[in-house]
């Protein structure tokens, strides 16, 4: 048994060992990582969007390159292409599988039958797939923005990184909280989800947009950046109540994309306690 | 095998049932057990498994309830720091190696990162993969992940051992020592239960037995309690006697007696018999009385194996329990 505590019922002892638990899943998960597949996985997450928009930023005319408009335009290309994009689906491939990698693996039993396995296991692997993600996003946005006919290259920079790491945050928790609930073909399902409710639902201009997390991030995006919603998106008047993106400030969208966040990883944390999987090809 | 409760059993069933939609994991087990070391005995397919994962808590009950060391496995997470498991099923850790694997797993149970890379060099040691605790698991043979498979089991140094089918895979010195340190923990004192269908290995661990078949509990009680179970159940006995034929008539008239059969053997007479006392005792009354005469009587040896092939046979419904060939 632990000879370090022996503290199990009160909730200050429950979570001192959950916190001690995780940090050796994200060491652990880390130090296998570093896969020859894997590094080919964010090396291409990185370079894709990276050569896409300096494409792009090549074969755009000289002549608009300095315009106000092109500067918008590609703030939009890497919002779309970084945050949008390349976050989406690798939380989509790191975080989905969460339970269902250790369920396919036969190791999901050895998690069951420790103290904090299977909490520790989720938020373990949720950190390390937000870092390889943000990483590659940021690092991605890196390259790319000093190839780009940017007006504020730093501040575009720097709201992109942030919209990356928020991207993330929310993204993972969806994902994992999918990945908790389905035990099959869970990577279908996540990817239809993402697909329907924040690749489309999102761009609506409707009241049911506001719950998704692309329109949260996207009016970080026009607010921090100082874009007007009206002058790119309103040919017909429909974004004036916050259709494409709402009003209040960015602060505000931050603590609801971090709020949301931490409600669905809440309920996977609660739900990958009780569902019952089946581990054992006998069972 | 005491059947009634002490201060803190083992565990303790009460019409512990679990299904699987139709089909049946596990059937109204009842039973209570004191702390000791026990063999959970039964084919492929039986409910051990299904069983191991109630007492852990991996799979909830359909109906009934059960308590392990006097706790609900589902109410209460601090029993995971008491049991230590080794599933049966193949460990297929990729990328890492058993020092980190085992660093992980002790971490899971909140141990710092210190003392659990100190415990599992330790526990590498005592299950002799110290040499081997750098390389990566999956290029570990089937005894190798055996034994890392039980190094994670009693690493967090729990009070009650559970493995599933510990001696698969494991070369004849591997089950050697997989048997001693077993033998080993039993004589601690601790807590163990072991689940295998290899009937002679776990008879070398323990002599408290249960045996299980289509998640019914046939069966439990030391090899002492279960062959005097045996001597009641219908069984074969072989007799050698230079009065064959006097002996297969008179044996012919007697209402417990299911079948003679003639072996090719010279004097050799193969019996099915449904009440083995009773035999022996007429067999002793017709010997002293100079009826017969017999050289030697072969009964079922007793073991736990004749046991089972004969309560899985009543279990299935088969009339004759033991030699389908045997005859009158």
């Amino acid at each position: 048994m632990n000879p370090e505590t022996n503290s199990y019922t009160t909730a200050g002892g429950i979570a001192s060992r959950l916190l001690k638990s995780i940090p050796g899943v994200i060491d652990y998960e880390l130090a296998r990582s570093f896969t020859p597949a894997r590094i080919a996985m964010f090396t291409l997450m990185v370079l894709i969007p990276t050569a896409l928009m300096i494409a792009v930023a090549n074969l755009t005319p000289q002549r608009v390159r300095n315009e106000q408009e092109a500067s918008i335009a590609f703030c939009l290309l890497l919002f779309f292409l970084i945050p949008q994009i390349l976050t989406t689906l690798g939380m989509l491939v790191l975080a989905s599988p969460i339970v269902h990698a250790e369920l396919e693996g036969q190791s999901w039993l050895y998690s069951l039958i420790r103290y904090q396995g299977r909490r520790a296991l989720l938020l373990g692997k949720y950190i390390v797939a937000v870092l390889w993600t943000t990483c590659a996003g940021i690092l991605s946005a890196s390259i790319a923005i000093p190839f780009l006919p940017l007006q504020d290259p730093l501040k575009t920079w720097g709201t992109i990184s942030l919209l990356c790491v928020l991207s993330s945050i929310a993204y993972g928790a969806l994902f994992s909280l999918i990945g908790v609930i389905f035990q099959k073909r869970v990577m279908v399902i996540a990817f239809i989800y993402a697909l329907v409710a924040e690749g489309l639902l999102a761009w609506i201009p409707a009241v049911i947009n506001q719950f998704t997390i692309s329109y949260r991030l996207r009016s970080i995006l026009f607010r921090w950046l100082g874009l007007s919603v009206e002058k790119y998106f309103s040919s017909d008047g429909m974004v004036r109540n916050g259709m494409v993106a709402s009003d209040p400030t960015g602060w505000a969208q931050i603590g609801w994309v971090l709020g949301i966040s931490a409600g669905l990883l809440l309920l996977a944390l609660i739900l990958i306690e009780r569902i019952q999987y089946s581990f054992q090809s006998e069972l | 095998m005491a059947l009634s409760g002490s201060v803190e059993n083992l565990f303790e069933f009460r019409n512990l049932s679990l299904m699987y939609g139709t089909v049946i994991g596990v059937n109204d087990l009842e039973l209570s057990l004191p702390k000791g070391a026990y063999a959970l005995i039964g084919p492929n397919g039986a409910g051990k498994s299904t069983l191991i994962g109630l007492i852990t808590g991996a799979l909830r009950p359909t109906l009934g309830s059960l308590q392990v060391l006097g706790e609900n496995p589902l109410a209460t997470r601090r029993l995971q720091e008491r049991i230590g498991v080794c599933p049966a099923t193949e460990l297929l850790v990729h990328g890492v190696t058993s020092l980190q694997w085992l660093v992980l797993l002790l971490r899971m149970s909140g141990w710092s990162r210190m003392l659990a890379k100190e415990r599992a060099l330790e526990v590498l040691e005592q299950v002799g993969l110290q040499d081997a605790k750098d390389r990566h698991i999956h290029t570990y043979s089937l005894g190798m992940r055996q034994r890392c498979k039980l190094a994670q089991a009693i690493a967090h140094r729990p009070e009650f051992l559970i493995l599933d089918e510990p001696f698969n895979g494991l070369d004849p010195v591997g089950r050697h020592q997989m048997t001693e340190l077993l033998v080993q923990w039993a004589k601690a004192g601790k807590s163990l239960l072991l689940a295998s269908h290899v009937l002679h290995e776990v008879e070398q661990v323990t002599d408290s037995f249960m045996l299980i078949f289509g998640g019914r509990l046939l069966a439990s009680g030391t090899a002492g309690e279960l062959r005097r179970l045996l001597a009641d159940l219908p069984q074969d006995i072989v007799v050698q006697s230079e009065t064959r034929d006097r002996l297969a008539s008179l044996l012919a008239e007697k209402p417990w007696i299911r079948a003679v059969h003639r072996d090719s053997i010279p004097n050799r007479l193969v019996l099915t018999v449904d009440r083995p006392m009773e035999l022996y005792e007429t067999l002793s009354l017709w010997v002293s009385s100079g009826q017969v005469s017999i050289e030697r009587i072969t009964g079922s040896d007793g073991d736990i194996s004749t046991l089972f092939r004969l309560l899985i046979s009543r279990h299935r419904g088969e009339r004759a329990y033991q030699n389908p060939g045997a005859h009158r």
